[in-house]
């Protein structure tokens, strides 16, 4: 039975590890912070898991997140996450031209730390909507709900005009 | 940066990604190490099954009916409407209205699966409207930039524009009970702003669904913040025009700040200082209910607000069609209600079925009848410890007051699933009202997709218009485009769809 849980662990270390990883330091200013985060939240999976009913990328991240903001109060950080990523955008070889991605970073900065979030998790975490769901501690609807009015937001704040399907 | 689509969007917030194809990178042998020393560290594993979504038992819990009894004074409090200026009139007035002798009566139902029982239809007892009245609502075009435009549709027929929105912000259609007359919220200005260059574009609608007339109210007035586009629901004689302004968000449902009456024919307005999560006039008599802490009703003619008594709580309102009095749901948990049917002193004639949860709109909606109520319900996975997979669903209630039960009959309609394959679209009702008949439901819904390739693809999520009859048999999709936010769904303010379903018959 032992090999049983060994072997789930190790499918779920492989296939999720990185994941956990990209999750965390794209919110922690050090990179060595994500990379001892990332080992709590799979140590905790290892003591959880029941190879019968594998935990999935969702469970992780909901783990993960925990762990983060725990980390925040330990490290009597406020806004870690934003300071984090406007560094990763500024460090990123964007895809973006310099001007669209100031923009863009400012129009994500006038968005709410869960509105940030649930773009994050949906188009750069490539999460599904029930995942997304589960990290948030929310319904799928409210996702979408969630996500339609975020869009919306960007929308107007990049267009300078309020978007299809917006919230009046 | 100029954005066309939902699409262009996503590809924008993900090329802002700072670290793209983390996911697929190969691990280290540092985390390899890792893992192994987890492994090996580690007490043995406490196994614990993650919680999984696990349907609730569709069981109906007992109900325990409760009689209305003596009512010893129906007084009022009266709360004079406020001018445009934020007068303030103060309640004056007691209500003594007492309500109990409950008597226990218990009853069990089983809903059984999803498959809907038939529903009896009463068409002698009320006069019967074609079902092919014309169904309005607000989408985009497929082609950008049609921006929110008004159309119109009814099955067979293909859905087609009445009013370009042509660069303003239209919502919430509405048809006078003949059907004859098309009301749309529109607003012109910035919403964050004090300016919404708001306005009433009321259409006249002949029988082949063309626009004979045009008549635009204008809702400019000193001092006066709609915050949003006006979504007007019309009085049963068509004099009045009703709508929430200047509304706070609630992820259930939005509460106007106050409530704004217009006079159609001379554009007079009056705005009542009431906050109200949902409003609507009564059919039978010049009244309009507002519900938020208690419910209150407004009659324009004499220009007061009466106060009903024992009404805490109860968040939305449907007033009967005959006149007498009104079912509301009273909240009894942070999202749980109860339907209640009420006279009009404020005594509860008997609660009708089980308490149930709301995730967004979604009723109360009678028949033109007046022997069924829909309503919505759904849950939260957060209130259910997570173990909620109870889809949203309609209920459709048969109202009996000499049932224990406050009905003789309910159908559960949903899951709604069309199309097949990787087109397979499961619909959730967003919004829903009656067609003229009460054989059918007009859905505004938002779809998901159920393909094999598909499921919880968030970019593929679908906005549209549905016909569903009562009868089981397979709802009609009217309007469907691939791609969310296409069909106007969220108007920031109380949603009242109820007359999106006009009778105006060939």
């Amino acid at each position: 039975m032992a090999g049983a849980r060994e072997d789930a662990f190790v499918a779920l270390f492989d296939a999720n590890f990185r994941v956990v990883l990209g999750f965390l330091t794209r919110r922690v200013n050090d990179p060595a912070d994500a990379e001892e985060l990332a080992g709590d939240v799979f140590r905790v999976a290892w003591q959880k898991q029941d190879p019968a009913a594998p935990f999935g990328r969702a469970w992780l991240l909901k783990v993960a997140s925990n762990m983060l903001t725990d980390h925040y109060r330990r490290q009597g950080v406020r806004g870690d996450v934003e300071i984090a990523l406007k560094r990763r955008l500024e460090e990123a070889p964007s895809r973006l031209g310099i001007d669209d991605r100031l923009e863009l970073q400012d129009a994500l900065a006038k968005l709410s730390a869960r509105e940030q979030e649930v773009l994050r998790l949906t188009y750069w975490e490539g999460l599904t909507a029930s995942e997304v769901a589960d990290v948030l501690g929310c319904s799928t609807s409210s996702v979408w709900t969630l996500l339609t009015r975020t869009r919306a937001k960007l929308h107007a704040a990049l267009n300078k005009t309020t978007p299809i399907g917006s919230t009046a | 940066m100029s954005i066309d689509t939902d699409a262009v969007l996503a590809d924008i917030v993900r090329a802002a990604n700072p670290y793209p194809g983390a996911n697929q990178e190969a691990l280290t042998p540092a985390h390899l190490a890792l893992r192994d020393q987890i492994m090996r560290d580690q007490p043995q594993p406490q196994p614990v099954s993650p919680r999984r979504g696990s349907a609730l038992a569709r069981q109906v819990p007992d109900v325990v009916r409760r009689w209305s009894a003596v009512v010893i004074a129906a007084a009022a409090s009266r709360i004079r409407p406020a001018g445009l200026t934020g007068r303030k009139l103060s309640a004056g007035g007691i209500a003594l209205v007492l309500s109990g002798g409950v008597v226990g009566a218990a009853i069990g139902f089983s809903l059984g699966n999803a498959t809907p029982a038939p529903v009896a239809t009463s068409d002698s007892v009320q006069p019967v409207y074609g079902v092919n009245g014309w169904v309005a609502f607000i989408a985009d075009g497929e082609e950008p930039p049609s921006r929110g435009d008004l159309y119109i549709a009814r099955d067979g027929e293909e859905p087609r524009v009445i009013l370009d929105a042509d660069g303003s912000f239209l919502g919430c259609p509405s048809f006078t009970a003949d059907g004859t007359r098309l009301v749309v919220g529109r607003a012109t200005g910035e919403f964050a702003s004090e300016d919404d260059g708001a306005s009433l574009v009321i259409l006249d609608i002949g029988a082949a669904g063309t626009v004979t007339g045009r008549t635009e109210i204008s809702l400019d007035r000193p001092g006066a913040d709609l915050n949003g586009r006006p979504c007007p629901i019309w009085s049963a004689d068509g004099r009045w025009l009703a709508f929430g302004a200047d509304a706070v968000s609630h992820p259930i449902r939005p509460t106007a700040g106050d409530v704004w009456i217009v006079e159609v024919e001379s554009g007079e307005v009056t705005v009542l200082d009431a906050a109200a999560s949902d409003l609507a006039w009564s059919p039978a008599r010049n009244e309009l209910y507002l519900a938020g802490e208690t419910v209150r009703v407004y009659s324009p003619d004499i220009g007061e607000v009466t106060e009903i008594a024992d009404t805490e709580r109860m968040s939305r309102v449907a007033p009967d069609p005959d006149g007498d009095g009104f079912i509301a749901a009273r909240r009894i948990g942070s999202d749980s209600y109860q339907l209640e049917r009420v006279d009009r002193g404020g005594a509860v004639r008997v609660t009708v079925g089980e308490p149930f949860t709301v995730i967004h709109g979604g009723g109360l909606v009678w028949s033109s009848d007046g022997s069924r109520i829909a309503y919505m319900t759904g849950c939260h996975l957060h209130e259910q410890g997570g173990t909620c997979s109870e889809p949203e669903e309609v209920r459709v209630l048969t109202l009996d007051e000499d049932d224990p039960a406050g009905y003789s009959d309910v159908t559960v309609l949903g899951p709604h699933i069309t199309g097949s394959g990787n087109d397979a679209i499961e619909w959730l009702p967003w919004e829903i009202a009656w067609s003229p008949d009460g054989r059918q439901l007009v859905y505004t819904a938002w779809g998901a997709p159920t393909g094999p390739e598909m499921r919880d693809d968030l970019v593929a999520w679908a906005t549209g218009i549905l016909t569903v009859p009562i009868d089981g048999s397979e709802p009609s999709v009217l309007f469907h485009v691939n791609r969310l936010g296409q069909v106007h769904l969220y108007w920031g303010a109380p949603t009242v769809v109820d007359q999106m379903w006009g009778r105006a018959r060939e």
